[in-house]
């Protein structure tokens, strides 16, 4: 018997307080009444929003929700306290200090059948969102940049209809055609627009360049949309996998064609 | 069968007091014709409405014994509720219904009826539409206690509600031909501007700074003096002349500004690789005096955000003071502005001061603490208070 009740106290005393525990966790854990106001809060939420849990206890939790986020609040807490399913959501929460951070927010019941009280647990997110910004905002940039060059940017096949992987917004002004009937067209490609006169020239010395794994440089006539051939210039090289086989090509084409006025 | 003369002439006179009645609801009727010509012709619509309001408000009331209140009628106030001067609305009805009915409406449905939480008043709205898409508002019953069925009320409000349609759809397009006929001048004279005066401008800008130069040169002591001022002259022609085609070309309607903003901001973000970040905390509703004004300044901001400060992150925030004024705040985490800087732009400096001082805002420029450069926009009273009135429906909830 002795040896039994050891054994049962030995894990009780070991065990630390369940608050000790909540208060030592990174994200912040909240309970909300059923009017969604703040019954508790663990530590963390003092560091993540500069409230103490005494300014918190009994406010309302949208209080502390950036306006234009609190229509996306309120339509989970419903989907929560009728559905029963744990919800989350991304939002901004506004600081003591005014400050904005992104945190996100995973909602359930407490009790299974019951639509409150409702747990939380709340996490800061701002650097993966500041992260994911910068990189839109970088793509945004230079995908701006890209299609603002007067002049075709491409990637292609190196065959010798020179079908098309990426082609720059420039293409529209070059050839007259738009990107999405330039892509992947089997009735369309810059190939088939190359002058006849040029077309077996500029296969060659595309593949010349190639085998040297140097530029290519070009002038030819390309046939517009509107009927009319353009003089027009090339500099490109291959894309070479490790190994040096060929890949495709990439580089820019450029109207030169003296301005018709 | 036969009726006795006694009787006869005791219902009589009841018969003739209930013609009133009866005759109150067929003057109604050529009034409300009268109602939608005098919204369609308004000139101040807000006055209208309300006229309208106290005309309609005795015939709502002896028929369904209820207030009439308007809401989100697409005027330069859209956010006001509207009622007839004899009508006090009760404590929180502005706020609660503009929560429910312009925030967070359910866009299908035309007809919404609640009781509001914590009192004993009943709601009974009609959404209002132009056509389809756009919609025209809402006419609002407020009920005191028992709230009717739909029919009995629609049978009552339904013309109204038509006559009211009809009169706003009408100074609603007036307005929008007025509007697009000034626009359409003002980028006339924009064209007009840069196709003779900029151009002689920009020219005679070249030459002066070539002039001024030669002149320097040459040690002529007095030239010298007099074509730096020629240079400096025609340099703030030319500036003043693109400041003028610039905002020619900028106009936008009246309640547009956060829309503006985030336009603007989607278009810098597209030509630069800053990062922008927008934090409206004010919602969709932002009146000041003159827009056009408040989006001028914030675009020449974030002009030189691009131009000039090496920024990599710019932050535009719209807040809301605590004594009902807007502050509009531009920063970036750029180099700041230098003393060199500043005297190459104090040029869109001083116009950024003037149009502020003409919308009656405050402009204050400063360097940041962390880096870069803060932009604060202060404009006085610039929409009523919406935030307190939502806090409350919040908590309500």
């Amino acid at each position: 018997m002795t040896v039994l009740n050891l054994f049962r106290r030995t894990p009780k005393t070991e065990l630390p307080e369940l608050t000790e525990v909540l208060d030592s966790l990174g994200d912040a854990v909240l309970v909300f009444n059923s009017r969604l106001q703040i019954n508790y809060v663990n530590a963390c939420w003092k560091t993540l929003t500069g409230y103490t849990h005494k300014e918190a206890t009994d406010t309302c939790f949208s209080d502390y929700i950036h306006p234009e986020d609190l229509k996306n609040w309120i339509d989970i807490t419903r989907q929560v306290s009728r559905g029963g399913d744990s919800q989350y959501l991304w939002f901004r929460l506004i600081r003591k200090d005014s400050e904005v951070r992104w945190c996100e927010i995973r909602l359930q019941p407490l009790r299974a059948g019951q639509p409150f009280p409702l747990t939380a647990t709340l996490c800061d997110i701002t650097p993966q969102v500041r992260d994911d910004e910068i990189s839109k905002a970088s793509h945004r940039s230079l995908s701006g940049l890209v299609n603002r060059i007067p002049g075709m940017i491409y990637r292609g096949r190196n065959d010798t209809r020179w079908t098309m992987e990426y082609v720059s917004e420039g293409c529209k002004e070059l050839t007259g055609y738009g990107r999405d009937q330039l892509l992947n067209q089997t009735q369309l490609s810059i190939g088939g627009l190359i002058h006849p006169n040029d077309a077996s020239r500029v296969w060659e010395t595309v593949q010349r360049a190639l085998q040297q794994h140097r530029c290519f440089e070009l002038y030819y006539q390309l046939l517009h949309a509107d009927g009319q051939f353009r003089q027009v210039y090339e500099k490109g090289q291959g894309i070479y996998s490790s190994t040096g086989a060929v890949l495709g090509v990439e580089g820019i084409i450029l109207n030169i064609s003296p301005p018709s006025d | 069968m036969a009726v006795s003369i006694p009787l006869w002439m005791h219902n009589f006179p009841q018969f003739l007091r209930e013609q009133p009645a009866k005759q109150k609801e067929i003057v109604c009727a050529p009034a409300l014709t009268q109602l939608v010509v005098d919204l369609a012709c308004s000139e101040d619509i807000r006055l209208s409405l309300e006229q309208a309001l106290n005309r309609l408000q005795s015939y709502i009331s002896f028929h369904l014994e209820a207030e009439l209140y308007l809401m989100g009628v697409p005027t330069p106030q859209r956010d006001l509720l509207l009622h007839a001067s004899t009508v006090t609305p009760p404590i929180g009805l502005a706020g609660q219904l503009r929560y429910q009915l312009t925030e967070h409406y359910i866009s299908d449905a035309n007809e919404l009826r609640y009781k509001l939480p914590g009192t004993a008043l009943s709601v009974h709205a009609l959404q209002l539409r132009f056509d389809d898409v756009n919609p025209a508002g809402w006419m609002v019953l407020c009920f005191k206690e028992r709230l009717p069925d739909s029919k009995q009320i629609n049978q009552i409000s339904e013309p109204i509600a038509e006559a009211l349609t009809g009169g706003l759809s009408g100074w609603y397009r007036q307005q929008s031909r007025i509007s697009a006929a000034i626009t359409s001048e003002k980028a006339a004279h924009a064209a007009e501007l840069h196709d003779s005066m900029a151009q002689i401008l920009g020219y005679m800008r070249i030459k002066a700074s070539r002039l001024a130069d030669q002149c320097k040169r040459q040690s002529e002591p007095e030239l010298a003096a007099i074509s730096e001022d020629l240079c400096h002259q025609a340099q703030c022609a030319y500036r003043q002349t693109r400041e003028l085609i610039a905002c020619s070309r900028l106009s936008i309607e009246q309640g547009q500004l956060v829309d503006a903003i985030s336009q603007a901001i989607s278009e810098f973000e597209q030509r630069s690789s800053v990062v922008f970040e927008l934090d409206n905390r004010v919602g969709a509703q932002l009146i000041t005096e003159d827009d056009s004004q408040a989006i001028f300044i914030i675009r020449e901001a974030l002009n030189n955000i691009v131009r000039h400060s090496h920024a990599s992150h710019a932050r535009v925030q719209l807040l809301r003071q605590n004594d009902d004024s807007i502050r509009i705040r531009v920063e970036d985490n750029g180099k700041g502005i230098c003393a060199d800087q500043a005297r190459q732009d104090s040029f869109g400096m001083k116009i950024m001061q003037e149009r502020a001082e003409r919308i009656h805002a405050s402009l204050f420029i400063l360097p940041r603490t962390q880096g870069g450069t803060r932009i604060d926009l202060v404009i006085p009273g610039a929409c009523h208070s919406q935030n307190n009135s939502m806090t409350q429906t919040q908590s309500e909830y």
